[in-house]
């Protein structure tokens, strides 16, 4: 997963959680699972990755699936910036 | 404790607003107050405990700091759905006028996120205005009212109710209908006004410094490419723009009361040269 590293410290960075980035890994679960993980949150961490990757991420690519886990988010940011 | 904190109500248009004046027990020479100009929505309450500590640091330069709470938001009496741009335009111009009540001689607009916004377009009809400080400011309402409006979207994920989209949202509001985003509920007047603000339409008419911080989240991360193009813009114009990049959480979105020290310090270093 060519993008793990860098979704994990975009989620710890914009969540301020920094201080538990060794436990993150593929299988952490985020919506519905990190208390931390609301719809600003959300938006926030959309926001990063357009910034950090100077992609745009659409409405409808805004997905549960994609926020299940971070391995789904860094396929998910991998199909937006190869 | 170097401060006393009081609370009362301005006579708004429309309602009363809900002032809270933190005075230093020794005001400086330079007598100066800060006027805040809130974010909007949800990101007015995470920063309370911003401006909180960042009044504690200020009273004990002499300086006053003035947090007025826009007719419909926070306690001030109305719904939200009755905010709109001039509501908060109205609440930074009565504050000015408080503070000078108060008898401070200056005012320092602290703007923050859509608030720098709201302080842009305010800011040449305030007198004795001294400076702008900046925190994270949104320099375009599009691209405010884009992440409200994902806020919406976001908000649905998981549920099995249509989501909806931007543009529908835009939509219905261009059709005269309320749009509710996490409990807030925006006109269609206030979602206009909002889409329109730009801080190009506001800049040429502010004369006085603007001191402008953004948080990076580490060293490695660079600010928004947008906003460096706005700056190199009009610092090349000749603007006066000091730019500070400062690591620090994105305290106006994250939960608790997440603070960012590095923000406090570096405002706090630039009022004590303006003493």
């Amino acid at each position: 997963m060519k993008y793990l590293d860098d979704t994990i410290n975009i989620v710890c960075d914009v969540l301020v959680l920094q201080d538990r980035k060794g436990e993150f890994d593929a299988s952490t679960g985020l919506i519905g699972v990190l208390p931390e993980f609301d719809s600003m949150a959300v938006v926030s961490i959309i926001t990063a990755l357009e910034d950090e990757f100077g992609c745009t991420i659409e409405d409808d690519e805004i997905s549960a699936e994609v926020f299940e886990t971070v391995g789904t988010l860094a396929i998910f940011v991998e199909s937006k910036v190869d | 404790m170097s401060y006393s904190i009081s609370a009362s109500y301005l006579p708004g248009q429309h309602g009363r607003l809900f002032t809270l004046h933190y005075q230093p027990d020794r005001p400086a020479e330079s007598g100066i107050c800060i006027l805040v100009s809130p974010p909007l929505g949800e990101e007015m309450n995470r920063c309370r405990y911003m401006c909180n500590l960042l009044a504690q640091e200020a009273t004990g330069l002499g300086m006053g700091l003035l947090n007025i709470d826009p007719f419909g938001t926070g306690d001030s009496e109305g719904l939200y759905r009755q905010t709109n741009w001039q509501t908060l335009e109205e609440a930074l111009l009565l504050g000015a006028d408080k503070a000078k009540s108060l008898g401070y001689h200056r005012v320092i607009l602290l703007g923050i996120r859509v608030g720098a916004l709201v302080a842009m377009d305010v800011a040449p009809r305030i007198p004795n205005l001294h400076s702008l400080i900046f925190w994270q400011p949104s320099i375009s309402g599009q691209s405010a009212l884009t992440q409200l409006l994902r806020i919406k979207l976001a908000a649905s994920l998981g549920r099995s109710e249509d989501a909806g989209s931007i543009k529908q949202f835009e939509q219905m509001s261009s059709e005269g209908q309320m749009i509710e985003i996490s409990g807030y509920e925006v006109s269609p007047e206030h979602f206009q006004s909002l889409k329109q603000a730009h801080f190009e339409q506001s800049i040429d008419a502010v004369e006085q410094p603007i001191y402008w911080l953004t948080t990076l989240a580490s060293a490695e991360r660079k600010p928004p490419r947008a906003e460096s193009q706005f700056l190199e813009k009009w610092v090349g114009n000749g603007k006066k723009i000091e730019h500070f990049e400062v690591i620090a959480p994105p305290f106006w979105q994250v939960h608790e009361r997440t603070l960012a020290p590095t923000v406090i310090e570096q405002t706090v270093t630039l009022l004590k040269e303006m003493n």
